[in-house]
């Protein structure tokens, strides 16, 4: 839920309550104001019919209107309270019933017990009652809806800075090495948060391209004396008088100077992709390329007597520049083959949206969300790189394709699919 | 004598018949006569940079086997001599 509708339901439910409680209240009160001005002037007309009858004698002719005073011997009297009651009254004109306040006391008149009930007309009362409350209700709902949508238009405008630094920290990519850039806002808090994230951001970023500058220039720099060594031991080699004991040393020398070259390409290529400088991106079907790799690979397969079984739905296409595509495959299919045990199977699946390549294997050592990370091996075999599904994935990444890595029963799936 | 064209080799008018990777090793050797040769960037040949693994190593040997095999059977002088611990090397012994 978000902050600005939070807030709004808590205002809402808060006022809404407020809202039916006040009403219920005013009615209450404006009821009870009139039913105690009715009230005290039925009192009044009590006092002035018990002048009356102190003067004059009582005649059931009286002046007193119908419905306005009843005065009847009193029988049975049970109580001699005086009473208010509401009551309701044929109108004689209009045959409708007619709300009434009565007041009912006892008094002697000529020495005989009388019940006196004086009444008065709600009908007026009762429409004032309806349009005070009416009114008031309208009033309140008004103000109820007016502070709401005010409300609701200054908290958007308060907190419009905050969504605003939000959309351009979400929108801040690394790989772009642009600064982030936030407004100054008017409030203090805001500004300050904008303060730290820009400080913050901005270190990130130097640190990040301080790191990558280093790694390319390292890599960069390294290739020329590493070529130039490897191509001296190869002349090495090439001597003929050499003792079995210097041959050996010139191998471990070729080797390792082999293995950092390879290491340093992977880097640098890693690098490259990082910097996004492969340009030339074509559309490949990449089950077709698995498929002839696979196929170049055949002596290894057969050496490491691996079942190879191949199932193509319909080709997997991608957008890729073909330096990487294939690198992407080499490094797939020299996985497998890597991990691989002899006896083992390759299982190669593709359909419009997936392509998936599987193979039989030991079971991970490390956890499986660390297999793209680089220099992280699987075994000690000084043979492999660990940088293989760095690259694999660094590729993916920046050009639109996922990969999902799944292991079930000792067979290790490596998915490729089109982000959505 | 190696026809490139239909990639047929022939011993003594007689043809071997060699496998892909064969023909390639072969050529291969050829083309660098009296060098040696390692054994990884036989493997880097055949297979491309980045079969580094172990096993590329022990195929480098049994496809250099067959090969050594198949020209002798038809005649040939073997040519193929291994350096201990780099890798090999075709010529005139």
């Amino acid at each position: 839920m978000r902050l600005l509708e939070k807030t709004n339901r808590i205002y809402l439910f808060f006022s809404l309550s407020l809202y039916v409680i006040a009403a219920f209240s005013m009615y209450g009160i404006i009821k009870w104001l009139i039913y105690d001005e009715v009230e005290s002037r039925l009192l009044v007309e009590k006092r002035d019919f018990l002048v009356y009858i102190h003067h004059y004698n009582w005649k059931q002719d009286s002046y007193f209107v119908e419905n306005k005073i009843e005065v009847e011997p009193a029988h049975e009297p049970t109580d001699f309270k005086e009473t208010f009651k509401d009551t309701l009254i044929q109108d004689r004109y209009s045959q409708k019933m007619i709300p009434f306040r009565q007041l009912t006391f006892y008094v002697p008149i000529q020495r005989v017990e009388h019940r006196v009930t004086i009444r008065k007309s709600m009908i007026q009362s009762y429409r004032l009652i309806e349009a005070i409350t009416f009114t008031m209700a309208l009033m309140l709902g008004l103000l109820l809806l007016g502070t709401y949508w005010f409300q609701n238009q200054l908290s958007g405008r308060i907190w419009q800075p905050f969504y605003d630094t939000l959309s351009r920290i979400k929108h801040f990519d690394l790989t772009q090495k642009q600064k982030l850039q936030l407004a100054q806002p008017e409030i203090i808090e805001f500004n300050e948060l904008n303060e730290v994230l820009q400080k913050m951001s901005d270190k990130i970023l130097h640190d990040y391209l301080n790191l990558k500058e280093f790694t390319e220039n390292a890599s960069h720099e390294l290739q020329t004396p590493l070529a130039l060594i490897n191509a001296k031991v190869e002349q090495l080699i090439q001597a003929e008088q050499l003792t079995e004991n210097q041959t050996h040393w010139i191998q471990t020398i070729y080797e390792a100077s082999l293995r950092m070259s390879r290491l340093n390409q992977g880097l640098l290529l890693l690098a490259k992709i990082e910097n996004r400088q492969f340009v030339n991106q074509q559309t490949i079907d990449l089950s077709e390329e698995l498929t002839e790799k696979l196929a170049d690979m055949e002596e290894m397969v057969q050496y490491k007597k691996i079942q190879l079984s191949v199932t193509i739905e319909s080709p997997f296409m991608v957008v890729l520049p073909p330096v990487l595509a294939e690198s992407l495959i080499t490094n797939l299919v020299s996985n497998a083959l890597r991990h691989n045990v002899a006896g083992g199977e390759i299982r190669l699946h593709s359909s419009s949206d997936r392509l998936c390549l599987s193979n039989t294997g030991h079971v991970l050592l490390h956890a499986p969300n660390e297999l793209f990370s680089r220099f992280k091996k699987e075994g000690s075999s000084s043979e492999s790189l660990g940088l293989g599904l760095a690259i694999v994935k660094e590729i993916c990444d920046n050009y639109g394709l996922q990969i999902q890595y799944t292991e079930v029963n000792g067979l290790h799936t490596f998915c490729l699919s089109l982000k959505s | 004598m190696v026809q490139s064209l239909s990639r047929k080799v022939f011993v003594k008018e007689q043809e071997t018949l060699l496998s892909r990777k064969e023909y390639d090793l072969l050529l291969y050797f050829l083309s660098n006569i009296d060098v040696a040769l390692t054994k990884v960037s036989i493997a880097e040949h055949l297979w491309g940079d980045h079969m580094d693994s172990a096993d590329s190593l022990d195929m480098v040997y049994s496809h250099i086997k067959n090969l050594r095999r198949k020209l002798i059977e038809k005649g040939s002088r073997d040519y193929i001599r291994s350096i201990y611990g780099i890798g090999y090397k075709f010529g005139e012994v």
